[in-house]
């Protein structure tokens, strides 16, 4: 873990100064600021997220798999967070989630509400819970879709489920002719 | 001595089959399943420029229980095919379908998990249309195909 830094995301400074032991890994790609934190104390740094640092806007909610990536964990939960009463500060947070059979994850649809269909969207699609989440439906998959398509061991031609349709026919047929 | 002999002013025989046929083929009502680009071309064939109302098919039901030829315009994902199956079976008999462009007809650029691999593999279809999207000439024939189709077809092999 980097020391703290000279002019750094006051956002994710906050975190790392009052979570040290949380803190995985802190990076800058393409000139924004990423912090990952270990998943157990999730909720206490949303909490201060929301209460201490004003960031009332959550963008978005993703996740990577990190199957062929050299990391130590199996997937990135990925937070876009925003505070746009100071001037629209935004800050990446990830959490790093461990095994591929039941991962999950503390839900963040209590602190902000905007979490509820970016959730649903990475549970279908990388298979990672959301405990405590309002509505744990599918958003976009059919209901009966068992897979997790955007998990890197998932074949892109899928495992059959666009060929698992009734083949249909006309009620009537025109009668064959006899060769 | 026939009939046309006695009153040739009045009485025109024919075969029940070429006029039915005749009848089917020249006021097909279309039920456009236009999920994607196609469905923009689609439109462009029944509005006013290339005008399919001059071959008899300018009355679009969304209602497929009004409808006897479905034009499926773009690509169906797995999602939409339990839909596209209700709709199809809800169409009375007798009944068509084009399938039009590449997506519709084989599923196009997107060969993943969530797009069907051609409509055909699932609903009977007449008609093919090439194209990506296809001009609204080509959708004009493949309809004429279809009216072709339908001058041909004998009521006693229905059924």
């Amino acid at each position: 873990v980097d020391p703290v830094t000279e002019n750094a995301n006051p956002l994710l400074e906050s975190v790392a100064r009052a979570f040290p032991d949380e803190v995985l890994l802190r990076e800058t790609s393409c000139g924004m600021e990423i912090l990952t934190v270990q998943p157990r104390r999730l909720t206490e740094i949303f909490d201060l997220l929301r209460d201490k640092e004003q960031v009332d806007f959550l963008a978005d909610v993703t996740a990577v798999d990190c199957l062929k990536l050299d990391r130590p964990w199996d997937f990135e939960v990925v937070y876009q967070l925003c505070s746009t009463p100071r001037g629209f500060l935004r800050a990446r947070l990830k959490a790093a989630v461990h095994g591929r059979s039941k991962p999950s994850l503390p839900t963040a649809t209590g602190h902000w509400e905007s979490a509820g269909w970016p959730e649903r969207e990475v549970m279908e699609m990388f298979g990672i819970a959301f405990e405590g989440h309002p509505d744990p439906r599918k958003l976009l998959l059919p209901e009966n879709f068992e897979s997790f398509p955007l998990r890197k061991d998932y074949p892109v031609k899928g495992l059959g489920e666009r060929e698992a349709f009734p083949v249909l026919d006309r009620a009537f047929q025109p009668a064959r002719k006899e060769s | 001595m026939g009939i046309e002999a006695q009153l040739s002013q009045y009485v025109l025989t024919s075969k029940l089959d070429a006029v039915i046929n005749w009848g089917r083929k020249n006021s097909l009502w279309p039920m456009p399943f236009g999920t994607a680009c196609c469905a923009i071309e689609m439109m462009a064939m029944l509005a006013s420029r290339y005008d399919l109302a001059r071959f008899g098919a300018e009355v679009i039901r969304f209602s497929p229980r009004q409808a006897d030829l479905m034009i499926v315009a773009g690509r169906v994902p797995i999602k939409l095919m339990p839909v596209l199956q209700r709709i199809w079976t809800q169409m009375p008999e007798p009944k068509w379908c084009i399938s039009m462009g590449a997506c519709a007809s084989t599923g196009g650029v997107f060969d993943n998990y969530a797009v069907v691999q051609g409509v055909d593999r699932f609903v009977p279809v007449d008609a093919y249309v090439p194209g990506c999207p296809p001009r609204p000439e080509q959708v004009m024939n493949a309809v004429f195909e279809i009216q072709k189709k339908i001058q041909k077809e004998k009521l006693a092999e229905r059924n």
